[in-house]
């Protein structure tokens, strides 16, 4: 019996002796796989670490990036690594990150690169497309690429600098829920050795933890500027806010209302009304700058203070906005230009002075007929000299009782609808027509109610501004008062 | 926040009937919020490579003026550096927000590419 067992006992080990055995290379493998899913763990458990330290201690996130593009370098024994991103469409990758000596991903000329810096520079501009060369392929094929003989490979760029010479390399695609943000290569194994199976794996284990963080990166950068512009633009609406007249001149014989108001994001639109030469001639302007934020609030502030100056004692407009356009022209910046529609009334005789520098036209309402749309020649200011400003051409027109002028920027015309459709110049002119015996307040406030019934109470996209002056006996009384008018943007 | 804008595309492409010519074709909206995608391109990515610009502004059915200070912005540093921007068949409504702005005597136009490419090569 004791015997029976003993002999169980001898065959069960041989037989698991011998299983072990026949499956030594196996049990041999599972081993080392082991051990390299240790030290690839580990590696990536210190990955974090650092990079968590980076981001914590400077909230440099350049360099967080830069961190792990030195650490996955030396992790897999390389000479030099690369970071590259995907641009926003998703077409080309850029090389956001470069550790050592990273050889250039196109064909080199012959112009000879040798310190790093330069090569560095030439490797950041370096775009790849999506599917070109290795880095566009690992892009576009989601899988990781090695490279062990990269001399007799096709699809390395040769270069003649040895020190650049890629020999080996691997490439793996950075990837968060299923999208892939960019690549990240690896060139030359140090000692001159080639990288191997198990060098790529840790370069795909190391790649998803660099995916994330440039994930990241990209979402507070976005998100930072985001804040920023937000900040900005909220600064600049409540300046020009405070750019706009509080109260119009009351005028004997003559009927105004002016409104504004500005949109969310854009550059500011401005009007005022003032005596140029009191008792007889009066100034309309209505202003619109091309340019949103900070800029366009301070190029409004500038125009203001131009047109405060020139403007008084000055009963030629055309004579006024040359002048403003040569300073306009010194105190900023190139791609600035206003538009504006200078009128100048002649109260006691009746009679309108108007010049048009690129501003959407005067509409003349007249007491009997068809609204007149006034659209002399003019260029936009800030844009050209004197010479070829000079085209701005002078009008005069005469007024009569009843008529009322209409002066607007284009976010009337372009007040749109959620169907996208503007509420365009023929709606604008026929409400106008249909308003042309009230007072001035009541046509602004029609047209308004057009614009509003028309948008269906959708956030306006650009400043809607309104000035109306309508001759007649009964005017004066009415002036209205800007700050009354002037109402809260929406807030969205 | 605010409502979805419409699309706008832009593609640089070097011209292959002349070398150092950019062909630029716009389509769709260059408004508020999309002229930073123009911006990107023409004055950090391909932009700075060239002198000479074509816009081909067939498939552009709106501008505002954000848009046009950048367009304008393109025109003034290109002509600073020596260069040129010729902008090639533009749609009637973009033409005519063009000309209330007075920008038909700034801006050179023409309805052909060969047309364009000829004026270009004139200047040189």
């Amino acid at each position: 019996m004791f015997y029976n067992i003993l002999g169980f006992l001898v065959l069960v080990a041989a037989v698991l002796g011998g299983l072990v055995w026949h499956y030594r290379r196996a049990v041999l493998d599972l081993g080392r796989q082991h051990e390299e899913f240790r030290k690839q763990r580990d590696a990536a458990v210190d990955l974090l670490n650092r990079i968590g330290l980076s981001i914590n201690a400077t909230l440099d996130l350049d360099g967080a990036l830069e961190t792990i593009t030195e650490y996955i370098v030396e992790s897999t024994g390389a000479e030099s690594g690369a970071i590259f991103l995907l641009d926003a469409q998703g077409k080309t990758l850029r090389a956001r990150t470069v550790h050592g000596l990273f050889p250039p991903m196109h064909q080199t000329t012959g112009y000879v690169l040798t310190k790093q810096k330069y090569l560095e520079e030439k490797i950041k501009r370096d775009q790849v497309a999506v599917g070109e060369g290795i880095i566009g392929f690992v892009a576009k094929a989601g899988e990781s690429l090695l490279i062990s003989d990269a001399l007799s490979d096709p699809r390395v760029p040769k270069t003649s600098l040895d020190f650049v010479q890629v020999r080996s390399m691997m490439a793996a695609p950075l990837r968060t829920r299923q999208r892939i943000l960019g690549v990240f290569a690896v060139a030359n194994k140090k000692g001159r050795g080639v990288f191997a199976d198990e060098d790529l794996r840790l370069l795909e284990q190391l790649a998803v933890q660099a995916a994330l963080t440039a994930d990241i990166v990209r979402l507070y950068e976005h998100q930072a500027a985001q804040r920023r512009i937000a900040q900005e633009l909220e600064l600049a609406r409540e300046f020009q806010q405070m750019l706009l007249p509080s109260a119009l001149p009351r005028v004997v014989g003559l009927d105004i209302a002016g409104f504004s108001k500005p949109a969310q994001e854009v550059g500011g639109d401005y009007y005022d009304v003032f005596w140029v030469l009191p008792p007889e001639y009066l100034g309309v302007v209505i202003v619109d700058v091309a340019g949103k934020g900070i800029p366009g609030a301070l190029v409004m502030a500038i125009l203001r203070s131009v047109l405060k100056a020139e403007a008084p004692g000055s009963t030629s407009p055309r004579e006024v906005l040359k002048r403003v356009n040569r300073r306009i022209l010194e105190d900023t910046k190139d791609n600035v230009f206003i538009t504006v529609l200078y009128v100048i009334i002649n109260v006691p005789a009746r009679r309108m002075r108007i010049v048009r520098a690129g501003h959407e036209p005067l509409i003349l309402c007249r007491a009997s007929d068809e609204p007149q749309v006034c659209m002399p020649s003019g260029i936009a200011l800030g844009m050209v000299g004197d010479e070829m400003f000079d085209v701005l051409e002078e009008r005069e027109i005469d007024l009569k009782e009843g008529d009322t002028a209409i002066l607007y920027t284009d976010g009337v015309i372009e007040a749109a609808n959620a169907q996208w459709e503007e509420f365009g110049s023929e709606r604008f002119l026929a409400g106008v027509k249909g308003r042309v015996s009230q007072p001035a307040q009541r046509q602004i406030d029609g047209i308004l109610e057009d614009i509003q019934r028309f948008t269906g109470g959708i956030p306006q996209q650009d400043d809607i501004t309104l000035v109306a002056v309508r001759v007649g006996d009964h005017a004066g009384q009415e002036a209205s008062s800007l700050a009354d008018r002037v109402l809260e943007p929406d807030r969205v | 926040m605010t409502k979805g804008s419409k699309p706008f595309e832009i593609t640089v492409t070097a011209c292959e009937q002349a070398p150092g010519v950019a062909l630029i074709e716009l389509s769709g909206y260059l408004d508020t919020h999309t002229v930073s995608e123009f911006d990107e391109e023409m004055f950090v990515r391909r932009g700075p490579d060239f002198r000479f610009f074509v816009t081909d502004m067939a498939d552009l059915s709106y501008i505002s003026s954000a848009g046009i200070a950048s367009l304008m912005k393109l025109v003034q540093q290109t002509r600073k550096r020596g260069g040129e921007v010729i902008l090639l068949r533009p749609g009637e409504q973009v033409y005519s927000i063009l000309e209330l702005l007075g920008f038909t005597d700034i801006f050179r136009f023409t309805a052909t590419l060969e047309e364009a490419l000829a004026l270009l090569t004139d200047d040189e």
